[in-house]
Parts: structure tokens; C-alpha cells; sequence
């Protein structure tokens, strides 16, 4: 993959945070009708910082603090997107998604079908994921499955920093909503990202290593914790392949089964609830489009099903670890 | 009435047999005792004759097919009459008319006991070592899984496939069963009979001298060279008549003693080994010992053996003299309680009267079935059988006949 080779060229590190941050600004340079609105996103820049210095390059004309009011900001966004601007709309905790359902899931998922393609809503919704942060049951949760489970919308995941720079650009170049999940517990993560200019098409999945053993499907931070995993597993003689579909939707299914095809073993990793959540429709993928060659049952690993609890050795049990993961994947290999 | 004609066992232990040849065609009128077919059972080829005067009907089973015994294959009609329904159709109760099954579609007697209870459990199986499975032609009754919860794998396919792959170009090699058939019966009495062995270095002079004196009078009487082979067979099966035990069998009651003396003689053939027996062996003297030996033999060496040559042994004999190995242990042939391991006579320095001498010696193994047989068993059979060799006289008269002791011993 081409990106992937820019990926190994780039000696530049930057943090998850930044690369975000230099994604939006570098768009809004390129395109004046790009602009930021939320909560704490202007002089706070987040209480993530991500957004720290935008608000001094392009002013308050272009990054908008708004009321607590998640449904009205987001409808705003979405008749500003229909009527020619580019708006990327900040949802501080992923948790307050459900205040935006109605205007993301009967708005903006409809306004290009119902109007016959004459709309389009071309608008990007950035929020947060991931536990661990010991911030309790409202603030700690993973709802990205909610947004993948409606047509109209497409869902990315990122699990890098080039990823994410990336893939946000290609999010605010798509000509109708994109929802954008970040895991908050990443913005420090540090990796290559090139300077300029580049995209990653939505849609494409990235083999982040090369394995033959098993298959860890894994998206945003999971893909850490595979990768961590993976090399647990090398040293019991397992040879895992991590797999990060990057996007839920669209969602590169080819890449996905020929990697199950390939080693027969399968395990899908999401932060989301494990019960009706993204493992459930990759596992199904899996099962689909690699039966005859699967070895094993399909596992799968997310959330357990309770709310994330504040207490920190309740919720270090609530998710995936890189311990859980590996002793799950030699359960799997049969070692 | 339709006669069937059934896939014979001619052996004890057999499972299957293979039609070479049919040697009358479906529909040709054929006489009671006329040849039909041939078959080749796991040691042996042999013609099956006409149980009675018909017409051949209802052939099952085309040539070069294993088919298990007891399996009808054919029948004989009267003029106008049609071969009764197939067995299997009338056993799972479907109401078909006559059809030829292929042999592929009959599970060995060995197949459905060995997977009696996986297929009762329903078998687990992964998806793609189902369909490697298939794609490979492996028999899933003849695969042990080894998943976590003992699941077919991939993997285990995979090595089945492989073994079935090596198994049939030792066939092509060999074109015969008896290779098979060696690895099967080797592997069942190895992994299910507890083995020990019991070792004794006998001195073999007065064999020697024996073979001389006797060998010229059995030559011009019988027309047939005496071997050491012989000897041991006759002195093994004349001290056996001390130790019924040692003669005896292992069955699923317990320990049977067997009223015969049938030594086996284990015989390096093209794929393996065969072990032919010789009936009766310590009733009748050397001459006839050695021309049964040499019959046994060439017929062994042909491919030749009857079915009957093969059955009721109850002791076996395994020389490897001749090939200079000093000792080696057998592997029992079950039923049987043991098997005696024969190596090459040799001079040895060893003590006589308490000085350094050289003496022929040769060095015997007793593999013994403890089940059956215990230590204290198999060692005074040794000795009592080093005893007879090294003083071999008393068994047999001048001509190699009964010697006076062996018929003195009370009949049992």
C-alpha cells in the first residue's frame, strides 16, 4: 500500500493529538469553507488539546465555541454542510452522541438519498472513545457501533497517528458525513507522519503486521493492544497477523477474509460492548467469507456488558488487554 | 433360491478381503464348485468356488475393491429369477431396488468399532478440516483430532493425508496389502500387550552336531536340506508341550490354553513379514517338520500362501540368524503369548571347566505377554528349551523322529 511505504519513509514523529491537529489545519488552509465547531474547542483547544493554536491561526470566525447543547450544534452543522460548508463538529465524550442521534441518524444519513443526491452533507463529526481513563460510566464508553448500524453514514476508526492525519483528511474531502472516533487514551501515542499532504481512502484496511498463525482484527486502540499481543505471541511460537479495517464503514471485507483465509484463526478486538457491537458483524464477515478455511470458531473481544465502572481494577477487566488478548489467541492456536 | 456369495474370512483376524478378478461374468451359468472369483485377503490370494449350480446375478462389487467379510458380493440365481434386494438398502429399511454399492461406501469392521462412539458424539470438526477432508479423500473415522477440545484440525487432515499419501506408494511399491497390514498388526500388539523380554545365551555344539548327524538321513529320506530353523522348531514345540502356559492365547475372557502346538515361522517377504505356521509340530518329527518348512517358504516367496497356512499359530519363531545379528527382540503376534527371538550362532570364548573356551553360542529372546505369561513362566520355558538344545538327543530318535522323552511326556 502506498501509504503505508509513505509511512515507513516519514522519520517525523508526531503525537495522535498533533496529527489530528495538523490534518484540520492543514484543510482549512486548503479550503475556506472548512470550519470547527463544539464545545471548549476554541481558547481551550479541548480538554484533550488537540486543538490547541487553531483557534490563533484561523480565529474565532472558524473555530466556534458553542453552548452545551450537542443536538442544536449538530444540526447547525449539518444545514451548514448542505448549504456549502465543510463543518467538523467536535463531540467531546463519544457518551454525548446520543444527544446528536436525531439530526445524525434522520438528518444528516438522509439528506442525500431523500433529496435524490441533489444534498449533500459534506460535514465530519469528531468524538472520542476508550476506557481507562477512570472516568466513569458516562464519560468512558465506546458507541461508534451505533453510527455503523445506520446507512448514510460512514464510520472511521483510527489506530495511529498517521492514520488518523490521514484519514481525517479524506473524512473532510467525503461529500456527506463521516463520524470520526478517536480514543482519548491515544492522543499521546507517537509514530511517523509525513509532512504535507496525503490521504487514506476510507474503505481500505491495513495489515499492520504480517503474520501466519492467527488473525487479530482489531480497530482504534485495539490495534495497540494486538500489536502488543502479537509479540507476546511471537515468543510462544505464535505468529499473529494484525489486521486494522481502519474504516466500519465502508468496510474492506476482501482484506479482512483473505487474512482469515490465510491463517484460519480468527480473533476480532473492539473497545465497543462485545454484545451486538462491531466484533459481532467482523466475526460474521469472517464466517461468511471464510468458512471452508476457518480452523476455528471466530472469537470475539470487547466490552464486557456492564457499564464502564469508575473503580480502576473494575474497568481494567471491562476491556481487552494485551494479557487477555494473548492468552485468548493461544487458547485459540491450541497452546 | 438365490444363494449369496459372501466375502469369506478365511483367517481369524481378517477384516477385508480384495475381488482380483471375477473369473465368470454376471449372468454366465456357473456349477457348484466352479471357480467365480479370486480374492486377496491381508496374507494370501484364493479362489472362491460356486456354492451351487445357478447363474451369476446381482454383482456387487467390481474388481480391485476391498470389500469387508461377511459382505454379500454376489449372488447365485435359478434361470429368471432376480437377486434379492441389497442388504444395506433392506437394513436402513429404504425400499430400492438392487443397485451396485461401491466399495468406498462400506465402513471396515475396524472403521466402525473405532468410531462407534465419535460418531454417536457427533464429531467435531473444524470447517476447514472438513473440506480438506474432502478435497483429500481422508476418511474422518480415521482421524484423531487434536484441537483444544479434541477437534479435527486442519492440521490433522493434513498429516492424514500425508500418511494415507506414504501408506499408498508403499502400496505401489509392493502392490500387496501384507505391508499394511504389518504396520497394523505391529502397532496393536506393541501399544496393547505388555512386552517383556527374558534373554539366555545357549550353548549350540550339540545342535550343530545334531544338524550333521541327522541332516544327511532327512536329505535322503525327504529330499529336503535340515536347518537350524528346523531344530528349533521341533525342540521349541516339544518343550512347549511342558508349558501350556507359553502355548496359551489372550482373550477377552482371559487366558486360553490351546489344545495345538502351531509354531509360526516369521518370514521376511518383498513388503514384510508373513509368519506360516507348521501344525501340530511337536507330534510329528524333522523330516516332515522340514518339508512343511520348505513348502511354507517357497510358497511365501511367491506370494502363494493359503489362507490356512497362515491360521491357528500359537507360538512363533523369528530367526534372524542368517542376516549375523547376535540377538534381537520380537514383537508378539496377538493372540499368541510370545515369540522367540532366534540370532546367529556364533563361537564365543566362554568358561569350560573353568578354563577359557571356545563354544558355539547362540543367543535366544523370549518376548512374553505378562498377561498370560509372567517372568518365572517365560524363564523355566528358556531353560528348559537351553536345555533341550544342548542336549538335543533325548528328543528325537536317530532318524529324527519322536525322541523317547518327548513321548513319555503325558499327553494333555
Amino acid at each position: 500500500m502506498p501509504e503505508t511505504h509513505l509511512q515507513a519513509q516519514s522519520d517525523r514523529e508526531l503525537t495522535f493529538a498533533q496529527a489530528i491537529r495538523e490534518a484540520l489545519a492543514e484543510e482549512m488552509r486548503r479550503d475556506p469553507t472548512v470550519f470547527i465547531l463544539g464545545e471548549d474547542v476554541a481558547e481551550a483547544g479541548t480538554p484533550f488539546k488537540v486543538l490547541s493554536g487553531l483557534l490563533e491561526e484561523f480565529g474565532k470566525e472558524r473555530v466556534l465555541d458553542t453552548p452545551i447543547s450537542e443536538a442544536g450544534f449538530t444540526g447547525l452543522a449539518v444545514g451548514a454542510a448542505m448549504t456549502g460548508m465543510r463543518p467538523v463538529v467536535d463531540i467531546m465524550f463519544g457518551d454525548f452522541v446520543t444527544l446528536t442521534m436525531d439530526q445524525m441518524v434522520n438528518q444528516a444519513a438522509k439528506v442525500h438519498y431523500m433529496s435524490g443526491g441533489r444534498w449533500k452533507v459534506p460535514m465530519v463529526m469528531r468524538t472520542t472513545m476508550g476506557a481507562t481513563r477512570r472516568s466513569a460510566a458516562q464519560h468512558s464508553q465506546s458507541l461508534h457501533a451505533w453510527f455503523c448500524h445506520i446507512p448514510g453514514l460512514k464510520v472511521v476508526l483510527p489506530s495511529t497517528p498517521y492514520d488518523a492525519k490521514g484519514l481525517l483528511k479524506a473524512a473532510i474531502r467525503d461529500e456527506n458525513p463521516v463520524v470520526f472516533f478517536e480514543d482519548k487514551m491515544m492522543y499521546k501515542l507517537k509514530g511517523p507522519v509525513p509532512a504535507g499532504d496525503y490521504t487514506v481512502p476510507l474503505g481500505v484496511a491495513d495489515i499492520k503486521r504480517v503474520g501466519e498463525d492467527i488473525t487479530l482484527i482489531a480497530t482504534s486502540s485495539m490495534v495497540q493492544v494486538a500489536l502488543s499481543a502479537a509479540a507476546l505471541l511471537e515468543e510462544s511460537g505464535i505468529s499473529a497477523e494484525v489486521v486494522d479495517p481502519r474504516t466500519m464503514w465502508p468496510l474492506d471485507e476482501q482484506t479482512l477474509i483473505e487474512s482469515a483465509k490465510k491463517t484460519s484463526r480468527v480473533i476480532v478486538l473492539d473497545e465497543g460492548y462485545e454484545r451486538y457491537g462491531v466484533t459481532a458483524e467482523l466475526a460474521s464477515v469472517i464466517a461468511t467469507g471464510a468458512f471452508y478455511d476457518l480452523d476455528a470458531p471466530v472469537k470475539r473481544m470487547g466490552a464486557m456488558h456492564v457499564p464502564i465502572p469508575f473503580s480502576p481494577p473494575l474497568e481494567d477487566v471491562t476491556v481487552p488487554t494485551e494479557r487477555t488478548v494473548f492468552e485468548a489467541a493461544r487458547a485459540l492456536c491450541g497452546r | 433360491m438365490a444363494i449369496s456369495i459372501v466375502m469369506p474370512a478365511l483367517e481369524m483376524a481378517q477384516e477385508t478381503g480384495k475381488v482380483i478378478s471375477w473369473l465368470k461374468k454376471e449372468g454366465e451359468p456357473v456349477v457348484k464348485g466352479e471357480p467365480l472369483l479370486e480374492i486377496e485377503t491381508d496374507k494370501a490370494v484364493m479362489e472362491i468356488e460356486s456354492p451351487g449350480d445357478g447363474i451369476l446375478a446381482g454383482v456387487k462389487v467390481q474388481a480391485g475393491t476391498d470389500v469387508p467379510v461377511g459382505r454379500t458380493i454376489a449372488w447365485i440365481v435359478r434361470p429368471g429369477e432376480v437377486p434379492p434386494m441389497d442388504e444395506i438398502a433392506v437394513e436402513s429399511g429404504r425400499k430400492t431396488t438392487p443397485v451396485a454399492v461401491p466399495a468406498s461406501a462400506f465402513l471396515t469392521p475396524g472403521q466402525s468399532a473405532s468410531s462407534a462412539q465419535p460418531a454417536t458424539q457427533s464429531l467435531k470438526i473444524s470447517p476447514k478440516a472438513r473440506r480438506l477432508a474432502g478435497e483429500r479423500g481422508v476418511n474422518l473415522a480415521d482421524v484423531r483430532g487434536s484441537g483444544p477440545g479434541g477437534e479435527i484440525l486442519a492440521s490433522d487432515i493434513l498429516a492424514a493425508a500425508e500418511s494415507k499419501a506414504a501408506a499408498s506408494s508403499a502400496a505401489v511399491d509392493g502392490g500387496s496389502s501384507i505391508s499394511r497390514l504389518m504396520a497394523e498388526r505391529t502397532t496393536l500388539s506393541w501399544t496393547t500387550v505388555p512386552h517383556f523380554f527374558v534373554v539366555s545365551e545357549v550353548d549350540s555344539s550339540a545342535l550343530n552336531e545334531m544338524r550333521w548327524k541327522l541332516g544327511s538321513k532327512i536329505e535322503q529320506s525327504c529330499g529336503v536340506k535340515l536347518t537350524h530353523t528346523d531344530l528349533m522348531v521341533a525342540l521349541v514345540a516339544r518343550v512347549l508341550q511342558k508349558h501350556p502356559r507359553v502355548n496359551a492365547s489372550w482373550d477377552k475372557q482371559g487366558v486360553r490354553t490351546n489344545a495345538e502346538i502351531n509354531i509360526g515361522l516369521a518370514m521376511a517377504v518383498d513388503n514384510g513379514v508373513v509368519a506360516p505356521v507348521i501344525r501340530n509340530a511337536d507330534k510329528i518329527g524333522l523330516g516332515e517338520i522340514a518339508m512343511q518348512r520348505r513348502g511354507l517358504t517357497e510358497r511365501a516367496r511367491s506370494g502363494k500362501l493359503r489362507p490356512a497356512d497362515l491360521a491357528g499359530g500359537t507360538f512363533t519363531i523369528s530367526n534372524l540368524g542368517m542376516y549375523g545379528v547376535d540377538a534381537f527382540t520380537a514383537i508378539i503376534i496377538p493372540p499368541q503369548a510370545a515369540i522367540l527371538a532366534v540370532g546367529r550362532i556364533a563361537d564365543r570364548v566362554v568358561p569350560v571347566d573353568g578354563r577359557p573356551g571356545i563354544r558355539s553360542m547362540m543367543t535366544l529372546t523370549l518376548s512374553s505377554d505378562h498377561r498370560v505369561v509372567d517372568g518365572a513362566r517365560a524363564a523355566e520355558f528358556l531353560r528348559d528349551l537351553a536345555a533341550a538344545i544342548s542336549n538335543p538327543q533325548q528328543c528325537f530318535d536317530d532318524t529324527g523322529g519322536l525322541g523317547s522323552v518327548v513321548r513319555s511326556l503325558p499327553s494333555r
